[in-house]
């Protein structure tokens, strides 16, 4: 399965953030990682990983700060993390590639 | 009461209601006008009376001049006519009543009164709640109105606006993308 730059970016702050993972924390940290990505893309992204069943999300319990809506929390599933294994291994392939210069030979 | 008056006299009306920052001043002040408006003198009644005559004339004369196309204008007929006409068109361009000046500062002060007030957009907020999947709508919703406020506190209110707005935009325009490469045949893009 393939992903995009986004969704891999976005698999990650869910991988970093374990179990306190909601959308909001989720754009922080990539805000934080100077990625700032529009509110809707980020929660697009969410509901295409969920079909995907690379993160599994769950209602929080009703917040009275929020009028009684409650949060939806994500985690990680192991198809996702095998993906992300993937990707950085696939990462690590290319970083290691050593040119052949013409001087060499 | 001249154009000029007319445009002077709202603009004045319109700064007394907007500028005054009180709810209850501002009820006031709309009622004190409405009384003016009620409570003419004579002068100004009979003003209006005369107007109204001589507008129903106009109005006439104009019905005639569509109804009989054979009349002359170089007849006395036809010149009463034409001057009823004239008469009624010119009336019709400048009204001239103290209504009217209420109606355009009622108009200019509605219209100010939008700007002033300026929270979230609503209709951008039911369209994302319409498009987006119901599970996520809630935290998207939450975290644009977060978003929003501070916006709102950085660049001020109708930035903010347009920001929300653009945001819902850029939904409908995601949706529209998906649904497109959906479909595999133009036949597609209509099949729920």
């Amino acid at each position: 399965m393939k992903i995009g730059l986004v969704e891999e970016l976005i698999l990650l702050a869910v991988r970093q953030l374990s179990e306190e993972s909601t959308g909001t924390a989720i754009g922080e940290v990539l805000e934080f990682s100077n990625h700032d990505i529009a509110v809707g893309t980020l929660y697009i992204t969410l509901s295409r990983l969920e079909k995907k069943k690379l993160i599994k999300g769950r209602q929080g319990v009703p917040l009275p700060e929020r009028g009684g809506k409650s949060r939806r929390y994500f985690h990680i599933t192991g198809e996702g993390r095998s993906i992300l294994d993937e990707t950085e291994s696939l990462r690590s392939r290319v970083q290691q590639f050593e040119p052949i210069t013409k001087g060499a030979q | 009461m001249s154009i000029k008056n007319r445009i002077v006299h709202s603009q004045m009306y319109q700064a007394l209601i907007v500028d005054a920052s009180d709810s209850k001043i501002r009820r006031n002040f709309h009622d004190e006008f409405l009384k003016e408006l009620e409570f003419a003198p004579d002068v100004e009644k009979i003003r209006i009376y005369i107007k109204s005559v001589l507008g129903l004339f106009g109005f006439s004369s104009s019905m005639v001049s569509v109804a009989r196309p054979e009349l002359r204008w170089d007849e006395p007929i036809g010149i009463v006519v034409g001057i009823g006409s004239l008469f009624f068109l010119t009336t019709c361009i400048f009204q001239n009543t103290r209504k009217f000046d209420y109606l355009i500062a009622k108009f200019y002060v509605v219209r100010r009164e939008k700007l002033r007030h300026r929270g979230k957009p609503v209709s951008a907020e039911k369209l994302i709640y319409f498009l987006d999947d119901p599970l996520t709508a809630d935290d998207f919703v939450y975290d644009l109105n977060n978003k929003f406020e501070k916006r709102k506190a950085q660049y001020g209110a109708g930035f903010a606006r347009r920001w929300y707005c653009w945001q819902a935009i850029r939904l409908v325009m995601r949706h529209l993308d998906e649904w497109i490469a959906r479909a595999q045949s133009v036949r597609d893009l209509f099949k729920f």
